[in-house]
C-alpha cells in the first residue's frame, strides 16, 4: 500500500539558475503532516504531477539535456557543448587508462580533466569508467557481484593496439572489441565475430558532460515545492550518449507504466544538426505524437495512483537498456548498456530510422560508469548483464504459488476465515499476507494484540496445511523510545542523518514521526538481519516471510515523497549519490535475516523499490496500480520490461490495488496473473472484499481454473526460474526475445511467451468476444483444442469469459502437474504430465528441473538437483540426464525426484497406433486420443529414469 | 446411506472365508472413496465401469488406478488423479465411529489429514499416518448439537409465548393511529381558533400603540434634538432577512482563515469597518436608548451578540438557549416576553392580554406538533416490515448493546445501529433468504465514510434463547456485518430438524461402534 492521502497545493520552485535559490516557505509540509495524521483530507483520484519534478524542474537535467556550459566554467566542466579528447595514460593486461580534456584546452595541469578506464569482462561486457581526478566520485557498493566489484581476475585479458587517433582493445577470452577514438573521445564496442558495425557506440554524438568538483564554496541550493536541497558540493552532473547503430527498438530502464518498446522522447530533423550537442530546447514540433517530449526518469519514488501510460519513473530503477534491430540481410543484433550509477537520472531516446537509436543519459551525480553489453542475442545481453549484477536467486518453491493479500486482514479470525474460504472453494493458495494494520501502531515486528493475540498459533495453524504467512516490515521506524527497535538503532547511531551529519533525520510515514535505518551501512544491515531471528521477532515462526514496502524510501513530507538529497548516509555520503539503491540495501538486509533464521535456506522477501541487482535478493511488484482495464493491460509491458532488465521475479497486484474491479476485470486479471512470475492478489483498505470466491459462481469457477492452471504449470515455471538463475533469461518473455528476427513482434506487448514453449495472448479488453492473435514462424497448437496452426499467421480467436488463448510452440516439451491441489506442499508427490508439441519434422525437446525447493544445496558441491532432458523424434519419447549445454544433470546421490510420469500428451503425432512400448521395461501403454491430441496413458515410469517409449 | 454400508460389511464377513486377502485389498481399492450407496457400481467382479456421464466405458481395473480416464472424473473416486477435472463429487470418508463426509479429490493423499478417520491419506500415494479422530469429533459435534438444540428449544418456547403477545400488535398500533388522527383533527381546529384570537388581540394592541406612537412622534419632532439613526418603523411580521445573516461572531471561516467582514444587511444601517462586536453593541444600544419597540429584525441579532450586551443580560439564559433549538413560535413568545421586559409601556394591559392569547395558542400548537410526531412514528411502525408473519414485531422499540473487541456496538433492530457514537445506519428492511428462510436486518445510510460509501450493517438473525448482539465485523470498509441471536429466529421446524440431526448422529455413531466391535471379532 502506499500513501493514500496526499493533499498538497503549491507551485514548483526549482531553480534552474545557479548560485541562487532561497527557501520558498510553503505550508505544504504541515498540511501534509496534518493530512496524514487526520486521514481526512480531500483528494482527487489522480496522479499528482505537481508533486513531482520533471527534467525542466531538475536543474541538472535542464542543464545537461540542452544547455552548453558557460565559457567561464570551462575549468569545471568537461564536454557539455564542446568535444572532449582522450590521451592514453597507461595500458595493462587488464585495463587501459586515459585522460579526457576539453578540445581546445591549453593542455596544462590545471585543465579540467577526468580519468577514463576501459576494461573488459569474461562475460563479454566492455566497461568505460570516467571519474573526477580531483575528487573521485561515489562508488556504489554491493550492487555489482563480488567478483566484478573486487576481483581483478574477473577482468578479461586484453590485447591492446594503438594506432593513429585510436586504441583497439580486444578481450582475449571473449573476442569482444572496443575501439577507443581519441578525438573526439568515443568508444565503439563490437561483439565477438561481428563485422565493422559496432553493437554500440559511447559518445558518438558528443553528449559527454562531466561537472567537476569545485574548490571554491558557494551557494548552490535548489528548491522544489518548499524543500531546499543545499547541494553543498555544487553541480556534479554527468551525461553521455550511446548510439545503437543497427537498432530499431530499445527496451528496459524500468520502472514506468509505458510501452515495452520505448518511444522516442525527442526527434530531430537530421543527425547533422548537432544531436545532443546543445542544440537548444526541443521545439514544439518535436513534441508531436511520436515523441514524449519528456525524457525517461529513473528516481525511485512512491508515486500515488500512477498513470497507465507515462515516462515517469516509479518505485524502482534499473539503468539497463537493451537495443535490438534486424539488418537488411535479416541478421539480428541485440546489445545493451548498463549505467552503474544509483543517483537520479534521465534518459532521452531518439529512434532515428536507419541511423539506429540514439540515447542520452544524464545523472545528477556519481561517475560515468558504463558497461556496454555487445550481445548479440537477447539471451547473451542478459547473460552479460547478469554476470555483472547477478542472476535471479532461486526462489523457494512455495513463493511461485498464489499469494492472497489485502490491506488488511483484520484479525486472527479473519485470517482463519479467508484460509478456510480457499479450502471450501477448493482454490489453491500458498501464502496469506498481513499489511501494516497487524502491527502495534505501525511498529514493525510487533502485533496489535487486540486483534492478533496469538500470532504464533495462527501461523502454525496455516503451516499445518502446508501454507505460509507474510507480514509487512517497512524501513521507517517509529520514533518512540519505548519501541526497542527504535531505541536500539538510535543508540547505535544507525539512522540516516540530517544534512548537518549529526542529527537523526525525522520524516513522516505510516507511524507518524519516523527515523530511517541507514541500510547503506553494512553494519546496519548486519544488525537488521539479526532482528528476524525467532527470538527477536515475537510471534514469528520459520513459516513467516516478509514484505518490504515504502523502501524507495517513502517519506510523506519529503520532496517528491522521499528523502531530501542532502541527507547524510554512512561515510558522509549524500543521499543523492545512493538514492536508487537504498531500497535494495534494505531488501538485502531483510532477505539475509530470513536466510539466517531459516538455517541458510532460501528467503522470500517482496520489495517495492529496486535497483540493478535486486534480482539476487527477491521479487518485486509493480506497486499501487488500479482496478482498471488499462492498468491490467500495462502490467504486461511492465513485467516484461523488468524481465529483460534482469529482474524476472515480478508481478502486478491482481485486481488492481485501488478501486473495485467488477467480476469481469477480476476474472481477466486472474487469467493474466496465472503467468506473472509473481502472482498475488491485493487490495486497498477502502475497497470491497475481493477474495476469489466473491464474484459469483461462474467467475469463481473461472478464477479457480486460472489459479489451478498456475499450479499445474509450476514444474515448468520452476524449471524456467532455474534457467533464469543460471543464465539470466526471463521467465515471462516478450515475443521479440524468442523471435528476434520477426519484425512484426518487436513492439508486441499484448502477448508474451512463458519460456520458450507457450505463447499467451490474454484477454485485456472489456467485453471482448474475440482477440487478434499473431503467431510467429513455426508450428503452433491451440492449447484448448489442439488445433494446429502454421505461423507466421494473424487471425482472430473467439473467446468466452473462461478462455485464455494459449498456444504451444512446436518443437518444445515441458512438464506439468495436472492434479488440482491446495498448495505447493500438497503437490510434492504428484505425478507428472509431459506436454510434447512437435515441430514440422515431428521433433521436440525440453528440460525438467527439480530440487528440494528450499535450500541452496543445488548450488553446493553436492549438486543436489536433477535435470532431465526430454526429447521426442521419430515417434519416440526419450528421457535422459541433461548434458552440460543444459546446465548438467545434477548428482543423483544428492537428490532424486522420484515423480512418476502419469501421462505424455503429444500434439502433432504422426504415428497412428494405439499402443506405445518401452523396450527397457517391456511394458506397453495405451495411446488415448482426444481429437488430434494423443496421450500415452500412465507409463508410470519415474522421470529420474532413462528410458524410451515408442509409439507404434 | 448407512444401511448398505452395514450390509456390505455383513457381506464381507460372509465371504471372507472364500476370498483371499488379496481380493479383499482389491475390493477396498476399487471402492476407495466411494459412498456405500454407489458400491454396486464399484465392484471388482464387474468387468467394466461406465463413467457417470455415460460417455465412456472402461475396464474395471482402470477404476482408482491413479489415472483419470473419464472426462467427468468419475473413475477415480478414491485417488486424486481426476482432481480438478470434471465434476468433483469428492472423496467419501467413511469416518468409522463418526459421521461420513466428503472431501474434494484434491485432498486425497496430499499429506494433510482431512477425513477424521484418515482414509483420505491411506492410499498408495499417501505419505502421512493419520490418527482416527472421528469418535472425538462426533462427541464434540454431539455436544455442540445438544447445546444448540437446548437453546433453540428454549428460544422457540419464548418465541411462541411472545408471538401470542405480539399477535394483534400491529392492529393495536393501527387503532392507536386512527384515534390519534382523529384527536389531531380536533386539536388542529382548536389551534386555529386560538390563533385567530391571538391575532385579534395583537391587532388591537398594535392599533393603540400606533396611535400613541404617532402622538409621541409629534412631540419629539417638536423637540427635534436627537438624530436617532435608523428609526424607521419596521414591518412587524416579516423578519429582517439581512439581519439573520449577521450572526457569525466566530471570526473564522471553516478553513481557519480570519473572515473578511461579515456582510451584515445593508438595510441594517451597517457602518463599514466595524467589528462584529462593535456592530452587536451598536445594535443593542439602539434598542436600549430607544423607548419604542425595537425592530423585529433584532430578535436574532440579539441572541447572537456579545454576552455583555445589556439586552441579553436581561433575557433569561434558558430562553436564549431555547431559541437556538426550537421553532418559530417559541422564538416569538420569547421575543414577546423580552419586549415586555424591555418596554414597560402605557399599553401594558393590552399587550399582556395579546401575549397571553399568543401563549395559549403556542402551547396548543406545541401539543399538536408533538401529536403529529407521534403519529409519524406510529405510521412508520404500522407500515414497517417485521418479517414473515410479523415474527420480529416484539423487537420493535428494543435496543441491544454489546462490547465487541475495541468497540461498544448498539443496535435497535427496528431503529438505529451504532459503533460507539458512529451511526451505522437505520433499519430499512428484513431480508429473508428464499432457500433457508433465514433473516437479515439491513441497516443503511449510516455516517458517510470519508471518500467512501455511507456505513451500512447487515445483521443476520440466529436462533437462540435470548436476544443478544453476538458479533459485528467490518469485512469491507464501512460495510459491517454481524450476527444477532434471538428467539425470534427460532421455529418449530428448526427444533425438529435439530432433533432429527441429533438422533441421526446418535444412530450413526451407535451403528459405527457396533461395526467396530464386529470388526474386532
Amino acid at each position: 500500500m502506499s500513501v493514500d492521502r496526499r493533499h498538497r497545493a503549491m507551485g514548483t520552485g526549482a531553480r534552474r539558475g545557479r548560485r541562487t535559490g532561497t527557501a520558498t516557505a510553503t505550508r505544504a509540509g504541515w498540511a501534509l503532516a496534518l493530512c496524514v495524521l487526520a486521514r481526512a483530507c480531500a483528494r482527487g483520484r489522480a496522479f499528482k504531477g505537481q508533486d513531482f519534478k520533471t527534467c525542466e524542474t531538475s536543474s541538472f537535467c535542464a542543464r545537461l539535456r540542452d544547455g552548453v556550459a558557460r565559457d567561464d566554467d570551462r575549468n569545471h566542466v568537461l564536454g557539455h557543448g564542446v568535444d572532449v579528447r582522450a590521451v592514453v595514460r597507461s595500458k595493462s593486461a587488464r585495463v587501459v587508462e586515459l585522460d579526457v580534456v576539453n578540445v581546445g584546452a591549453v593542455g596544462e595541469e590545471g585543465d579540467a580533466r577526468a580519468r577514463v578506464a576501459v576494461e573488459a569482462f569474461g562475460s563479454g561486457a566492455i566497461r568505460v569508467r570516467v571519474d573526477d581526478v580531483q575528487k573521485p566520485r561515489y562508488v556504489p557498493k554491493d550492487v555489482l557481484v563480488r567478483e566484478v566489484e573486487f576481483d581483478v581476475s574477473a577482468r578479461a585479458l586484453l590485447a591492446v593496439t594503438e594506432s593513429a587517433g585510436e586504441v583497439m582493445i580486444e578481450a582475449r577470452e571473449t573476442g569482444a572489441r572496443a575501439r577507443v577514438r581519441l578525438q573526439p573521445f568515443a568508444v565503439e564496442v563490437f561483439a565477438p565475430g561481428s563485422g565493422s558495425i559496432p553493437s554500440a557506440v559511447f559518445n558518438k554524438r558528443g553528449g559527454f558532460a562531466m561537472e567537476l568538483a569545485r574548490e571554491e564554496s558557494g551557494e548552490w541550493s535548489e528548491t522544489f515545492n518548499g524543500h531546499t536541497d543545499t547541494r553543498k558540493g555544487g553541480p556534479t552532473g554527468v551525461a553521455f550518449d550511446v548510439t545503437f547503430p543497427f537498432a530499431s527498438d530499445v527496451y528496459g530502464i524500468p520502472e514506468r507504466a509505458t510501452s515495452l518498446s520505448l518511444k522516442s522522447t525527442r526527434q530531430y530533423e537530421s543527425a547533422s544538426k548537432g544531436w545532443f550537442k546543445g542544440g537548444g530546447a526541443a521545439s514544439e514540433s518535436e513534441r508531436n505524437e511520436s515523441t514524449l517530449g519528456e525524457p525517461y526518469r529513473m528516481y525511485n519514488l512512491d508515486v500515488f495512483e500512477y498513470l497507465d501510460d507515462s515516462p515517469f519513473g516509479l518505485y524502482g530503477s534499473i539503468p539497463m537498456m537493451t537495443a535490438h534491430g534486424i539488418s537488411r540481410s535479416s541478421e539480428t543484433i541485440t546489445s545493451g548498456v548498463y549505467f552503474h550509477n544509483p543517483s537520479e537520472m534521465y534518459v532521452d531516446v531518439n529512434v532515428d530510422g536507419s541511423n539506429g537509436v540514439h540515447t542520452k543519459w544524464m545523472a545528477e551525480s556519481g561517475a560515468i560508469d558504463v558497461f556496454i553489453l555487445p550481445g548479440t542475442t537477447p539471451g547473451k545481453v542478459l547473460q552479460q548483464y547478469t554476470a555483472l549484477t547477478g542472476t535471479t536467486s532461486m526462489p523457494p518453491l512455495f513463493s511461485l504459488g498464489y499469494h492472497q493479500c489485502r490491506w488488511n486482514y483484520r484479525d486472527e479470525n479473519d485470517v482463519k476465515e479467508v484460509d478456510k474460504g480457499f479450502d471450501e472453494h477448493d482454490i489453491p493458495y500458498d501464502v496469506l499476507w498481513l499489511d501494516i494494520e497487524h502491527t502495534d501502531g505501525k511498529r514493525y515486528m510487533t502485533w496489535d494484540k487486540a486483534v492478533f493475540p496469538t500470532p504464533q498459533r495462527m501461523i502454525e495453524d496455516l503451516s499445518s496445511r502446508g501454507r505460509k504467512m507474510v507480514t509487512i516490515v517497512d524501513p521507517h521506524v517509529k520514533r518512540d523510545e519505548a519501541y526497542p527497535i527504535y531505541k536500539e538503532a538510535k543508540d547505535k547511531g544507525f539512522y540516516v542523518k540530517k544534512n548537518d551529519g549529526n542529527t537523526d533525520f525525522d520524516g513522516w510515514c505510516w507511524p507518524g514521526s519516523s527515523s530511517y535505518l541507514d541500510v547503506t551501512n553494512p553494519d546496519v544491515r548486519e544488525w537488521w538481519a539479526g532482528k528476524f531471528s525467532l527470538n527477536s521477532y515475537e510471534g514469528s515462526t520459520k513459516d513467516l516471510y516478509i514484505w518490504n514496502d515504502m523502501n524507495e524510501p517513502s517519506v510523506f513530507n519529503g520532496p517528491e515523497i522521499t528523502m531530501q538529497k542532502d541527507l547524510i548516509h554512512h561515510g558522509g555520503v549524500e543521499h543523492r549519490d545512493v538514492h536508487n539503491a537504498f531500497g535494495m540495501y534494505y531488501h538485502m538486509a531483510t532477505a539475509e535475516g530470513l536466510k539466517r533464521r531459516n538455517d541458510g535456506n532460501r528467503p522470500f522477501v517482496l520489495s517495492r523499490a529496486f535497483f540493478a541487482g535486486t534480482q539476487r535478493v527477491g521479487p518485486i511488484w509493480t506497486g499501487d496500480n488500479a482496478a482498471d482495464w488499462k492498468h491490467l493491460a500495462v502490467s504486461l509491458p511492465m513485467v516484461l520490461t523488468l524481465g529483460v532488465s534482469g529482474l524476472t521475479f515480478s508481478g502486478a497486484d491482481v485486481g488492481g490495488f485501488f478501486g473495485n474491479p467488477d467480476a469481469e476485470l477480476m476474472t481477466r486479471w486472474y487469467q493474466v496473473g496465472t503467468y506473472y512470475p509473481f502472482f498475488r492478489g491485493h487490495a486497498h483498505l477502502e475497497t470491497k472484499r475481493r477474495e476469489p470466491w466473491l464474484f459469483g459462481e461462474e467467475n469463481t469457477a473461472i478464477i479457480r481454473d486460472a489459479i489451478r492452471e498456475r499450479y499445474a504449470l509450476l514444474p515448468y515455471i520452476y524449471t524456467l526460474f532455474e534457467e533464469s538463475h543460471r543464465t539470466g533469461a526471463p521467465v515471462m518473455r516478450p515475443l521479440w526475445y524468442e523471435f528476434p528476427a520477426d519484425a512484426d513482434v518487436l513492439k508486441t506487448q499484448d502477448a508474451f511467451m512463458l519460456g520458450t514453449a507457450m505463447l499467451i495472448r490474454p484477454v485485456l479488453e472489456q467485453g471482448a468476444k474475440s482477440v487478434s492473435v499473431y503467431l510467429p514462424k513455426g508450428i503452433w497448437y491451440e492449447k484448448r483444442s489442439g488445433v494446429r496452426h502454421v505461423g507466421p499467421k494473424s487471425f482472430d480467436v473467439a473467446v468466452s469469459l473462461s478462455d485464455v488463448p494459449v498456444f504451444l510452440r512446436g518443437g518444445t516439451i515441458f512438464v506439468r502437474k495436472d492434479r488440482a491441489r491446495r498448495s505447493t506442499t500438497a503437490m510434492r508427490g504428484d505425478p507428472l504430465t509431459v506436454i510434447v508439441a512437435l515441430d514440422e519434422n515431428g521433433r521436440a525437446s525440453g528440460t525438467y528441473y527439480a530440487d528440494d525447493g528450499e535450500s541452496y544445496e543445488f548450488a553446493s558441491k553436492k549438486s543436489a538437483f536433477m535435470r532431465r532432458r526430454l526429447t521426442f523424434s521419430n515417434n519416440e519419447f526419450n528421457v535422459a540426464g541433461a548434458g552440460a549445454e543444459d546446465g548438467n544433470a545434477g548428482d543423483a546421490k544428492s537428490f532424486i525426484d522420484h515423480s512418476l510420469i502419469e501421462r505424455v500428451t503429444v500434439h502433432g503425432l504422426s504415428a497412428t497406433g494405439d499402443v506405445a512400448t518401452c523396450a527397457a521395461t517391456r511394458d506397453s501403454f495405451d495411446v488415448v486420443r482426444v481429437g488430434a491430441v494423443a496421450n500415452i496413458r500412465r507409463p508410470n515410469l519415474p522421470i529420474s529414469r532413462d528410458f524410451t517409449i515408442a509409439v507404434q | 446411506m448407512r444401511r448398505p454400508h452395514v450390509l456390505a460389511l455383513v457381506l464381507v464377513l460372509g465371504l471372507t472365508v472364500v476370498h483371499t486377502a488379496r481380493a479383499d485389498a482389491r475390493r477396498r481399492h476399487v471402492r476407495r472413496g466411494v459412498a456405500p450407496i454407489d458400491h454396486h457400481r464399484f465392484t471388482e467382479t464387474h468387468t467394466t465401469f461406465q463413467c457417470d456421464d455415460a460417455s465412456t466405458v472402461i475396464s474395471i481395473d482402470r477404476v482408482n488406478d491413479e489415472y483419470c480416464d473419464c472426462v467427468d472424473g468419475s473413475d477415480e473416486p478414491g485417488t486424486s488423479a481426476c482432481a480438478g477435472r470434471g465434476n468433483d463429487r469428492g472423496f467419501y470418508c467413511v469416518n468409522a465411529g463418526g459421521v461420513a463426509t466428503r472431501v474434494p479429490a484434491s485432498r486425497v493423499d496430499d499429506g494433510v489429514c482431512d477425513c477424521c478417520d484418515g482414509s483420505d491419506e491411506d492410499g498408495e500415494m499417501g505419505s502421512v499416518k493419520c490418527a482416527n479422530t472421528c469418535g472425538e469429533e462426533a462427541r464434540a459435534r454431539r455436544e455442540g448439537l445438544m447445546k444448540t438444540l437446548r437453546e433453540a428449544t428454549r428460544g422457540e418456547r419464548r418465541r411462541a409465548k411472545e408471538a401470542d403477545k405480539a399477535r394483534g400488535r400491529r392492529e393495536e398500533w393501527k387503532r392507536e393511529r386512527d384515534a390519534l388522527e382523529e384527536k389531531i383533527g380536533e386539536k388542529r381546529k382548536r389551534v386555529d381558533k386560538l390563533l385567530r384570537e391571538a391575532e385579534e388581540a395583537e391587532a388591537e394592541e398594535r392599533k393603540i400603540r400606533e396611535e400613541e406612537e404617532a402622538k409621541r412622534r409629534t412631540l419629539e419632532e417638536m423637540k427635534s434634538n436627537d438624530d436617532a439613526p435608523n428609526d424607521d418603523a419596521p414591518n412587524d411580521d416579516a423578519p429582517n432577512a439581512a439581519a439573520t445573516t449577521n450572526g457569525n461572531d466566530e471570526g473564522d471561516d471553516e478553513n481557519g482563515r480570519p473572515t473578511e467582514e461579515t456582510t451584515a444587511g445593508e438595510d441594517a444601517g451597517e457602518i463599514i469597518g466595524e467589528t462584529d462586536e462593535e456592530r452587536g453593541k451598536r445594535i443593542a444600544s439602539q434598542w436600549i436608548s430607544n423607548d419604542d419597540a425595537p425592530p423585529e429584525s433584532a430578535e436574532e441579532t440579539g441572541e447572537d451578540d456579545g454576552n455583555d450586551a445589556p439586552i441579553d443580560a436581561r433575557v433569561d439564559e434558558g430562553d436564549a438557549d431555547d431559541v437556538v433549538s426550537s421553532g418559530r413560535s417559541k422564538l416569538r413568545s420569547m421575543f414577546d416576553r423580552a419586549r415586555r421586559l424591555l418596554k414597560p409601556s402605557r399599553d401594558e394591559a393590552l399587550a399582556a392580554q395579546a401575549s397571553k392569547r399568543r401563549d395559549a395558542h403556542d402551547a396548543a400548537r406545541r401539543e399538536l406538533d408533538d401529536m403529529n410526531d407521534k403519529l409519524d412514528e406510529l405510521r412508520a411502525k404500522v407500515d414497517r416490515d417485521y418479517g414473515p408473519d410479523d415474527v420480529l414485531i416484539s423487537l420493535s422499540g428494543q435496543c441491544f448493546e454489546q462490547k465487541i473487541d475495541k468497540y461498544t456496538y448498539s443496535a435497535c433492530p427496528f431503529g438505529e445501529a451504532k459503533q460507539d457514537d458512529v451511526r451505522l445506519g437505520k433499519n430499512v428492511a428484513v431480508r429473508v433468504d428464499d432457500a433457508t428462510g433465514s433473516m437479515t436486518l439491513k441497516f443503511e445510510n449510516g455516517e458517510g465514510c470519508w471518500n467512501g460509501p455511507s456505513r451500512s450493517l447487515a445483521l443476520a438473525l440466529e436462533c437462540s434463547d435470548e436476544n443478544r448482539l453476538a458479533s459485528i465485523e467490518e469485512p469491507s470498509r464501512c460495510e459491517y456485518a454481524g450476527v444477532f441471536h434471538t428467539p425470534f429466529a427460532c421455529s418449530p421446524t428448526m427444533v425438529s430438524n435439530l432433533e432429527n440431526e441429533l438422533a441421526e448422529l446418535d444412530r450413526v455413531v451407535a451403528a459405527a461402534s457396533r461395526d467396530a466391535s464386529r470388526d474386532e471379532l
